[in-house]
């Protein structure tokens, strides 16, 4: 059971961790893999009753049935939510994937192309946006030829347009400050991967919002946060990734540092707050962190945020293109709160409160909110008919609502969700909505 | 978690070549189910050997996931064809909704295939002019009430595993939960039903008809009831037509805390005597309170040996008046602590001293075993003492959790086996006298979790051969070769089908 991979691992603790599953079954409905296959195998408490084997009854390895299982799980972390006796279960599924030489994802040849993908890829804007331009070359032949044999099961709409966002700058320019000098009032905003390549709009939009609320923006240079890799099972790689990352976050604003870092990324946010060895100077937050009315922090104060947002009628009316006159026109709106917001830093409730300031939104409540879409990182990548069967599953349910519009706060949610519903649908990210909104 | 020695039985079933059945069967279910509705790996066999207890593990045969009422048929159509043209042997079938039963109910036994109705969850109808919804049995307790929460509307059984367990488990144990003693158990809230029984035929009872059409006012014989609470042996219940309960506008939840376990015990029925019908009475004693206090640090002083907690729901003006008496009734007993509230944050934040209890016991051992006795509320002080004495007397760790309005009392044993070897004997030793003091108390084995497996050996103490046998008499109605979840409820000492199975073995030698 332990080899030498395993020597920084006390079993002691593991064992104690294991123990605090009693096994009452709560976490069942809440495990988006379980409620698209009804199995047992496919829950968080079978799953941890086989890792048990492995910690407990000292079992060398699991079956390849057993694995299948393990590596089925998308990490949403909604077990952890739904679990009475705060059951570890990310750290423990963590464990069991250490013992890994034989998963197939990792090993041979996939393997080393998945590593160079994480390695070259991800913090390569060019090679990112030459992915994101093949696989909508590929999605429109897939279109034209429906019978090939897929190998990925998303087609997100991807659009063209890339707006460069220069980085190592701030926003506005320093000689543009227009007021805003504090350098407490400055944020850091990192551009991360995938977000910048596929929604790159959205980066646009955050520093409109920040800028709204009374935060001066800056962008660093940094790169890949290395959540991706890291929770991909490329530990090593990911954790160099992220110092990188980290030491980018730093800049001075008249030699007084800035210390708040942004994420409008969920995923990247939840990833980095993870961290146990973080400069303690650092302040992180989620973007949605910044805009909670029920806890508001940005230097506009609250009152002015609220007016902006209610009176902001007819700017919203025309980003929903529904330009009438008439005061009756309301329209219908839905929100998925991303699984590493919610599940993973515990934020929720921040958007549907701001989308119920909305006098013309009407929010509707969207089933099986918290269940994740099936995104989760490269999941959908990884098993493409799992994540198929959980994407069309939080499309029906998004449908159900009757609600034309989506709103979601992490890109992978967004391209997942996108790729489920029909075109006549439209998912946006809150900051999209926002600075549509305040500016 | 649930950790005891798991006893050996002589079923005396006859041995057979399991897998011969099974490869046979096999090719039948591959007819009609797909790849992935049959699970015959060894681990995913594993996998389904136990639910919310950890009590007798025991590998089904086959596990299988239908995903319609009509695949449902036809696996036990197969069955009861194999069963007819090879005898003796003897497959069955056992229904498992989500597994988070407490007493073994949805285990399998010998030569057993578990039907797993996981994916039976649609909501088929929401009424909400006659307040009735027809749901396939699949459906989780709390997404059912969130389907309805718009509307005002509940379905009144709130079972502590509401947001993971299955309305058709709730069927088979006849749930309770902790407002159950003003709404009543869920045969009060089962209007009607859709079974498969064990000929493979479809049955409807009660409101509901074969063209899922109901009729809110049959007044046939009440066979609906019968089925409830039958732990699965009459068949497989597909489809159940509920009663939704409206919400009520306001509540008063009262919690109070109390140095001495009798005080509180004596105010409980005090409360009814006085004939409030509050929607939860509900306490907690000694070492379950030192358990959550330190859990989540609800600031209750060293003194506490008692906490309760009073839930009152109607309307406003009602429940004010109310509140004013309860709260003079409360005081008469000097609680060391009171507080009430009206405002929902709080009234969760109240409601921890009880419903976190379970996860708060894992923090003082890594084992719990779990009891489910009901005496009547007047014989709650002496229930209280003869638990504790015979924790005493076996050196256990007690803690107790009781609704009180119904005289349901939950004592636990919270232990490490790890630690201390003799534990798992011991507490086999006070089961016994636990259940010899509570039917001397008059009380009876099971308030909600079901007979199962896990109290089959005690029925004898409360029930003679002659009641159980009629009892049986019941059950061959439905089931008349007993395949529908053998082996369960009543010992096995009496068991027909066992005893027709040791025949049918001599017979055979």
């Amino acid at each position: 059971m332990l080899n030498e991979k395993h020597a920084h691992i006390n079993l002691e603790e593991e064992i104690e961790k294991i123990n605090a599953c009693v096994h009452c079954g709560y976490c069942l409905p809440a495990c988006p893999t379980y409620l698209s296959t009804g199995n047992e195998g496919n829950s968080p408490r079978g799953r941890l009753y086989l890792i048990k084997d492995l910690i407990r009854d000292g079992k060398e390895e699991l079956e390849d049935t057993a694995k299948n299982y393990l590596d089925n799980c998308l990490g949403c972390m909604a077990c952890e939510t739904a679990c009475p006796s705060g059951v570890e279960y990310t750290d423990l599924l963590e464990f069991a994937r250490h013992d890994r030489e034989q998963s197939k994802y990792h090993k041979g040849f996939w393997g080393f192309i998945r590593r160079q993908a994480f390695k070259y890829i991800l913090p390569n804007r060019l090679l990112l946006n030459m992915a994101r331009i093949s696989l909508r070359v590929m999605n429109f032949i897939y279109k034209l030829l429906p019978f090939l044999p897929r190998l990925v099961k998303i087609q997100p709409k991807l659009e063209f347009e890339y707006k460069k966002i220069e980085t190592d700058s701030f926003y506005p320019s320093l000689e543009n400050l227009d007021g805003i000098d504090n350098p407490e009032h400055t944020v850091i905003l990192n551009l991360g991967c995938v977000m910048d390549t596929i929604y790159n709009q959205v980066h646009l939009d955050t520093i409109k919002v920040l800028n709204a609320i009374g935060y001066h923006v800056y962008v660093p240079s940094s790169k890949c946060c290395g959540a991706l890799a890291s929770h991909s099972g490329e530990h090593a790689l990911g954790e160099k990734q992220k110092q990188d990352f980290l030491k980018k976050q730093k800049t001075t604003i008249d030699g007084i540092p800035v210390n708040k870092v942004v994420f409008n990324s969920a995923g990247c946010g939840a990833f980095i707050k993870e961290s146990e060895d973080l400069d303690p100077e650092l302040e992180l937050y989620d973007i949605a962190e910044l805009l909670d009315i029920n806890n508001w922090k940005a230097p506009l104060p609250l009152a002015n945020f609220k007016k902006k947002i209610e009176v902001a009628d007819s700017r919203l009316m025309s980003f929903f293109g529904e330009i009438d006159a008439s005061d009756e026109m309301s329209v219908d709106i839905t929100y998925h709160p991303a699984c590493h917001l919610s599940h993973a830093q515990g934020i929720r409730g921040v958007y549907e409160e701001i989308l119920k300031l909305m006098q013309r939104v009407n929010l509707k409540t969207l089933y099986e909110a918290e269940v994740c879409c099936g995104s989760a990182g490269f999941y959908n990548l990884i098993k493409p008919d799992l994540a198929d069967d959980i994407g069309k599953r939080k499309a029906e349910n998004i449908q159900n609502t009757e609600a034309k519009f989506v709103v979601t706060a992490n890109p992978g949610c967004m391209s997942q969700i996108e790729a489920h519903l029909p075109d006549d649908y439209e998912v946006v990210h809150p900051m999209t909505l926002l600075a549509a909104v305040l500016t | 978690m649930f950790y005891l020695a798991s006893k050996s039985k002589s079923t005396g079933i006859i041995k057979i070549e399991a897998l011969e059945i099974m490869e046979f069967l096999l090719h039948e279910f591959a007819g009609f189910l797909k790849k992935d509705q049959i699970l015959d790996d060894p681990v995913d066999l594993k996998l389904y050997e136990t639910d919310a207890t950890s009590l007798f593990p025991k590998k089904p045969k086959l596990v299988l996931l239908p995903g319609t009422v009509e695949e449902i048929q036809k696996i036990i159509k197969a069955i009861t064809r194999y069963n007819a043209s090879n005898p003796p042997h003897k497959v069955s079938f056992v229904a498992r909704g989500a597994g988070t039963g407490l007493s073994g109910g949805a285990l399998a036994s010998d030569y057993s295939i578990i039907i797993s109705l996981a994916r039976f969850t649609k909501v088929i109808k929401v009424d909400y002019e006659n307040n009735v919804v027809l749901v396939e049995t699949g459906v989780v307790n709390a997404t059912l009430n969130k389907v309805v929460k718009d509307s005002n509307l509940h379905f009144a059984p709130d079972p502590s595993s509401q947001q993971a367990c299955t309305i058709g488990g709730n069927v088979a144990e006849n749930a309770g939960g902790v407002h159950c003693f003003k709404y009543g158990v869920t045969s009060e809230h089962v209007l009607g039903i859709e079974m498969v029984s064990s000929d493979g035929e479809l049955k409807y009872f009660g409101d509901l008809d074969s063209d899922l059409n109901y009729n809110l006012s049959s007044s046939d014989l009440n066979i609906t009831a019968l089925v409830v609470g039958s732990e699965g042996t009459f068949g497989i219940v597909t489809k159940a037509l509920l009663r939704l309960t409206p919400l009520q506008d306001s509540f008063l939840t009262i919690q109070a805390a109390f140095e001495d376990t009798q005080a509180c015990a004596n105010l409980v029925s005090d409360i009814i005597k006085q004939g409030f019908k509050p929607a939860a009475i509900e306490t907690v004693d000694n070492n379950a309170v030192r358990a959550i206090n330190k859990a989540y640090n609800l600031g209750f002083s060293d003194d506490v040996k008692a906490v309760i907690l009073i839930e009152i729901d109607g309307i406003l003006e009602e429940v004010i008046e109310d509140g004013l008496k309860l709260k003079d009734t409360v005081n008469k007993y000097n609680p060391l602590q009171y507080e009430e509230t009206q405002d929902p944050e709080r009234r969760l934040r109240l409601w921890k001293v009880r419903k976190g209890a379970a996860a708060a016991f894992g923090k003082i051992a890594p084992f719990w075993y779990l009891y489910d006795l009901v005496v009547p509320r007047s014989k709650i002080p002496d229930a209280l003492k003869g638990l504790e004495e015979i924790a005493d007397k076996y050196n256990l760790l007690l803690a107790n959790i009781l609704h009180a309005g119904d005289g349901n009392i939950h004592p636990n044993f919270l232990y490490d086996p790890y630690k201390d070897e003799t534990v798992v004997e011991r507490i086999h030793k006070a089961s016994h006298e636990i259940m010899e003091l509570c039917v001397s108390l008059n009380g009876t084995l099971s308030g909600e979790h079901g007979i199962g497996v896990e109290k089959q050996e005690y029925m004898g103490h409360l029930f003679s051969d002659t009641d159980m046998n009629k009892m049986l008499m019941l059950r061959e109605v439905f089931d008349p070769n007993y395949i529908s979840n053998p082996n369960k409820i009543f010992p096995i000492r009496i068991c027909r089908e066992c005893h027709r199975e040791i025949e049918m073995e001599e017979l055979k030698s």
